[in-house]
């Protein structure tokens, strides 16, 4: 970073004084929030649900589960994991009336799984649960789960309530949104998002509605995880149900709790290394997942700092402590699996995200990715290209790498 | 995770979600500088960021619950942000949102915004998302929807200038 460049920097991070009148203006709208909650609240408690309908397509997947049953043995793990009620379309997040312009999330679209392939790949390490969690009249069911040893996987649950499961997921149904997590639009919900740790490590986690299995009590879903640092061979999840009971209790600590079940992970899905030698740059890969761990070539190219935590110090003109920024930002642009036979899986692009949840380490040495399928090809290589920014110049520089 | 510098945003993004007001007026709390300044790179007349300030507010609780990846946030927030600034622009027959014209100083004190006020408005917007905010330039012109290129020399030339005018005023 060059001395202007510094100097910036530092001019456009005091803080702006906001006008009193914006500040009023702010108020206001808290203010109206406020009282829209505080009205949306009590009609919502009395509001009689009406329940969905039943979808025909459970028999029939139902059927098709029985007759399959005697070749794959866990057909409706794969079948709600990557099964065939898992259609998607893009997430629109928010659109400009006028304009027509929109911030879209791409469609997370799952690839239906070959079961015979995948219970050859994989289903030994697929480990059944049937642990239970009752919290606010619903009775949550861990089904099965798989992990591989990076600490990524998929675990299936059902959720059941005797009055009916409709609050939790109606609006995700009707809507474009089907496979979106049903769970975080759910204001009135007093029941939250699942979330999972793995070996005590936080997991990024969303929940995905298998839409062949809703009943009007019951419905599977399936959660995607990976961790936000690097595990090796972990050995239990950490399975947490969060819900309040006491909405009117001013302390937030009396509204919200939670329970927990804790899964062993005894058998793991294998990772396959693979690791480029001029860059030092790794990709580990499962069926469920990729880890890739570029800590080696950020540090070989002074690219470990951030913003907030410079690469290093060095003394400036008048003696004082000088952060040095250097080449910053690395920007994650290509990921793909290239499959022995000459086909490829991009994982993440341009306006493609190929995944389920992914998540990177603080430092940004690590980045995970749970795939939208399962891969049982063989993998001959990874793609992985990044750029990064010289902050002197404000030129990108690119990374392009196949790992073999 | 690039965007949560607050230790807190992405618990009190879920929170809001859930449909939480008080996190999401913690939430805003902690953003309202970073919208502020992006507003106040499109318009240097005070009820206009008041507007778009409160209208924002308001249009974030609504979409809350369909914003998918929580550590992007202050991204989302400032797009929309954006947007209503580029809708009000839309109303005052301004055909390009982002042109190049200086808008007029109205204001006597000569702080940061007021050197900025001399700079297009597009200049301003992006010395402001790199500069306060941190963005790439990469990251800017997809939010503005400008070619990269323009983006980097827009910044190049802002700098520039405003490092001279900088140099003149002895700020």
């Amino acid at each position: 970073m060059n001395r202007q460049d510094k100097q910036l920097y530092d001019l456009f991070r005091q803080p702006w004084s906001l006008p009193e009148e914006a500040q009023q203006g702010l108020e206001r709208s808290y203010d109206q929030i406020r009282q829209q909650c505080r009205e949306q609240e009590e009609p919502m408690k009395r509001r009689h649900r009406r329940p969905i309908s039943i979808i025909a397509i459970a028999a029939v997947a139902a059927l098709f589960t029985i007759s399959a049953a005697a070749v794959v043995l866990h057909t409706d793990f794969f079948g709600s994991a990557f099964g065939t009620g898992i259609k998607s379309e893009p997430v629109e997040v928010y659109k400009d009336p006028e304009k027509g312009s929109e911030v879209t999330f791409p469609a997370i679209e799952r690839v239906e799984v070959d079961q015979t392939a995948a219970e050859e790949a994989v289903g030994e390490q697929v480990t059944a649960s049937g642990q239970t969690i009752e919290a606010c009249g619903y009775t949550i069911t861990i089904d099965s789960y798989l992990v591989d040893k990076n600490g990524m996987g998929v675990l299936t649950y059902t959720i059941e309530h005797p009055d009916g499961i409709s609050n939790l997921v109606e609006g995700q149904l009707r809507g474009s949104m089907a496979n979106f997590n049903p769970w975080k639009s759910e204001r009135e919900s007093d029941i939250f998002e699942p979330r999972i740790s793995v070996d005590g490590v936080f997991t990024d986690c969303y929940s995905y509605v298998d839409r062949d299995s809703v009943t009007d009590n019951k419905v599977t879903m399936a959660a995607y995880f990976c961790p936000f640092e690097p595990i090796d061979t972990p050995h239990e999840l950490i399975f947490t149900v969060p819900y309040r009971t006491n909405t009117d209790a001013e302390d937030e600590a009396n509204q919200e709790q939670s329970e927990t079940v804790t899964l062993s992970v005894a058998e793991l899905v294998d990772t396959v290394t693979y690791t480029d030698t001029e860059t030092g740059i790794s990709a580990d890969v499962s069926p469920v997942g990729l880890k890739l761990n570029y800590a080696a070539w950020k540090q070989a190219n002074s690219l470990g700092g951030t913003k907030q935590s410079p690469v290093r110090m060095e003394e400036g003109e008048d003696g004082e402590p000088v952060p040095v920024h250097e080449r910053i930002e690395v920007i994650t642009d290509h990921v793909a699996l290239h499959y022995a036979d000459g086909s490829e899986y991009v994982i993440k692009g341009n306006d493609v995200l190929n995944t389920t949840v992914n998540a990177e380490n603080d430092e940004s040495t690590y980045e995970f990715f749970v795939f939208n399928r399962l891969v049982t090809e063989p993998v001959a290589s990874v793609e992985y290209s990044s750029s990064y920014a010289d902050w002197d110049g404000m030129e990108y520089d690119v990374c392009g790498v196949m790992i073999r | 995770m690039k965007e949560g510098d607050h230790p807190r945003m992405k618990q009190l993004v879920q929170r809001a979600q859930r449909g939480d007001a008080e996190a999401f007026v913690q939430l805003m709390e902690i953003n309202k500088q970073a919208v502020y300044q992006v507003v106040r790179g499109y318009f240097n007349q005070p009820m206009d960021t008041e507007d778009i300030l409160s209208e924002t507010v308001l249009t974030c609780w609504e979409q809350l619950p369909r914003l998918r990846k929580p550590e992007f946030f202050k991204t989302w927030m400032i797009r929309i942000a954006i947007n209503k600034c580029n809708d009000l622009l839309r109303q005052r027959k301004k055909v390009v949102p982002l042109e190049d014209l200086p808008e007029p100083v109205t204001t006597m004190e000569e702080g940061l915004p007021e050197l900025l006020d001399r700079l297009d408005r597009s200049t301003r917007v992006i010395l402001i998302l790199h500069y306060a905010q941190g963005y790439t330039t990469r990251e800017i012109a997809k939010m503005l929807e400008m070619p990269h290129g323009t983006v980097t020399s827009k910044l190049k030339r802002g700098r520039d200038k405003l490092a001279k005018q900088m140099e003149e005023e002895s700020v």
